[in-house]
């Protein structure tokens, strides 16, 4: 009786609510949709553009600056990412989000390659098209909220093949782009200035991702997967971060720390120099002849990273050994 | 009704979506405004959040119930609003009908009435956020259950256990009796 005795006052409260008048918003609705494809019709030329330099007018850039299936290329500017109503940074635009990392592995159609030091994370979000799972973590010690975001922490994976470039990634001058090696991987740290990005799929059925900011960055591709980590950690943390993701397709046993082989990359392009002092204190002989490491270029160990352990089948992050 | 609307919609005939987003630009935009507490914030995010809803049409299952999907997609881009602006979402609700109906005929009546609605308000302010807009959404929106889960972003037994909690804690400041 009093249950039904409150729910008919609340019934009664509703009647009586004065809202504000909702708002007319269809011109505005049509507007911005006109500008959204406007805006992507400008991507996928930046990106025809872009592709088509890198496989026909700079192949030797691409070749030194690919990820496998990805391409990261550096332009004088970036086209406004607040070009839409609310910017770049009113939502993460992630897609849909599944109760459990299981269900949208499910929907992506593979598994995603999750760091051992952040655990489990605390959403799952998948985006179809273009095809990119991301991971969330929230902010928590050790792991700050990044400015750009509000989140302690975004791995996205999308799913790459030899041959295609599935990823783009713009990089404006001003920012620093560092060549690295992770977990036996080619990748890149990117810092320094906001830079954007985008996936897409083949050529015919391309779809760009809306441009957004993004913090620090380091992508690299395992198991098949281009993955990036975006966060408010420094280079050394987010390496660390890195090193505990566990690709079985990719992963070795004597690969389970984390390993960073700088190299001076291509001349010019705003593409930092390793610090010399420090790479002159490992062999450069110990990067020859591994994956995407030409031989020659130095190695660099970080202070407090554990030598390659090439007998045992334990790793420095806890034992996990890889089949 | 709805599926076909989304058809047409998906298939570019912009007139349709223009049906839609007439349609259901009201409860779009009381969910955003009960989840940011302002008109402004609300009024853009219902904006933002039709823009992705047609963006996102090409992914909307066939067969579906459109509205609680439309209103996940309102509700995170309140959620986006209200985290900018760093604003606790509170509750304004101008009740300015509060003594309209009946004041005429039985002014005491009415008046008691008022009263009544005076302290449901009251108690509704005092109640944590969480619960506040998962009662706010069942009741002043008249939301399903569905529909609340989606525009709140909580699984719907979560939806069910607030609101249990949240009458009882009402009941409690209203000083009503429990059943039982």
């Amino acid at each position: 009786m009093a249950e039904r005795r409150l729910e008919w006052r609340l019934a009664d409260l509703a009647g009586a609510v004065d809202w504000p008048p909702p708002p007319d918003v269809r011109a505005g609705v049509r507007a911005a949709i006109a500008r959204r494809r406007r805006r992507r019709r400008l991507i996928l030329l930046v990106a025809a553009a872009i592709v088509a330099t890198a496989l026909l007018g700079g192949a030797a850039a691409a070749a030194s600056l690919g990820l496998r299936g990805a391409i990261v290329q550096q332009v004088p500017a970036l086209p406004s990412p607040s070009a839409g109503r609310g910017g770049a940074g009113a939502g993460l635009d992630l897609g849909d989000r599944y109760r459990s990392l299981a269900d949208a592995e499910r929907a992506a159609g593979f598994h995603a390659l999750v760091p051992a030091a952040l655990g489990q994370p605390d959403e799952a979000w998948y985006r179809p098209a273009p095809g990119v799972l991301t991971l969330v973590y929230h902010p928590r010690p050790g792991l700050p909220g990044a400015g750009a975001t509000g989140v302690g922490a975004l791995v996205m994976e999308a799913q790459a093949t030899v041959g295609r470039s599935s990823f783009v990634k713009l990089v404006p001058t001003g920012s620093t782009l560092q060549p690295v090696t992770v977990n036996g991987g080619q990748g890149f740290w990117i810092s320094g200035a906001p830079h954007a990005f985008f996936f897409y799929g083949d050529p015919g059925s391309s779809r760009t991702d809306s441009f957004r900011l993004a913090g620090d960055v380091l992508i690299w591709n395992q198991g098949g997967l281009v993955v990036r980590i975006e966060s408010a950690l420094d280079e050394r943390g987010a390496l660390r971060v890195a090193g505990t993701v566990r690709g079985s397709a990719v992963y070795q046993r004597h690969e389970v720390v984390a390993r960073v082989c700088r190299s001076p990359g291509p001349a010019g392009g705003g593409v930092r120099r390793p610090a010399s002092g420090r790479s002159q204190a490992t062999p450069a002989a110990r990067c020859a002849g591994r994956p995407g490491i030409p031989a020659g270029r130095r190695r660099l160990v970080l202070p407090g990273d554990r030598p390659p352990d090439r007998s045992g089948g334990q790793d420095a992050a806890g034992g996990d050994t890889v089949a | 009704m709805d599926g076909e609307l989304v058809e047409r919609a998906r298939r570019g005939d912009a007139g349709a979506y223009d049906e839609i987003v007439q349609r259901y630009t009201e409860v779009a935009f009381r969910t955003a405004y009960l989840v940011t507490g302002s008109a402004a914030d609300a009024e853009d995010a219902v904006q933002d959040a039709f823009v992705k809803a047609h963006l996102a049409l090409g992914r909307f299952r066939a067969g579906a119930s459109f509205r609680p999907w439309l209103l996940r997609i309102v509700g995170n881009e309140a959620r986006n609003r209200r985290r900018a602006t760093g604003r606790r979402a509170t509750l304004e609700v101008r009740a300015a009908r509060l003594e309209a109906a009946g004041a005429a005929a039985d002014p005491e009546r009415a008046a008691e009435a008022a009263a009544d609605r005076r302290a449901l308000l009251a108690a509704l302010q005092a109640l944590p956020d969480e619960q506040r807009l998962v009662v706010t959404c069942r009741y002043l929106l008249e939301l399903s259950s569905e529909e609340t889960s989606a525009a709140l972003a909580i699984p719907e037994g979560t939806v069910k256990s607030r609101l249990a909690r949240a009458l009882g804690r009402l009941r409690d400041l209203l000083e009503e009796p429990r059943d039982g």
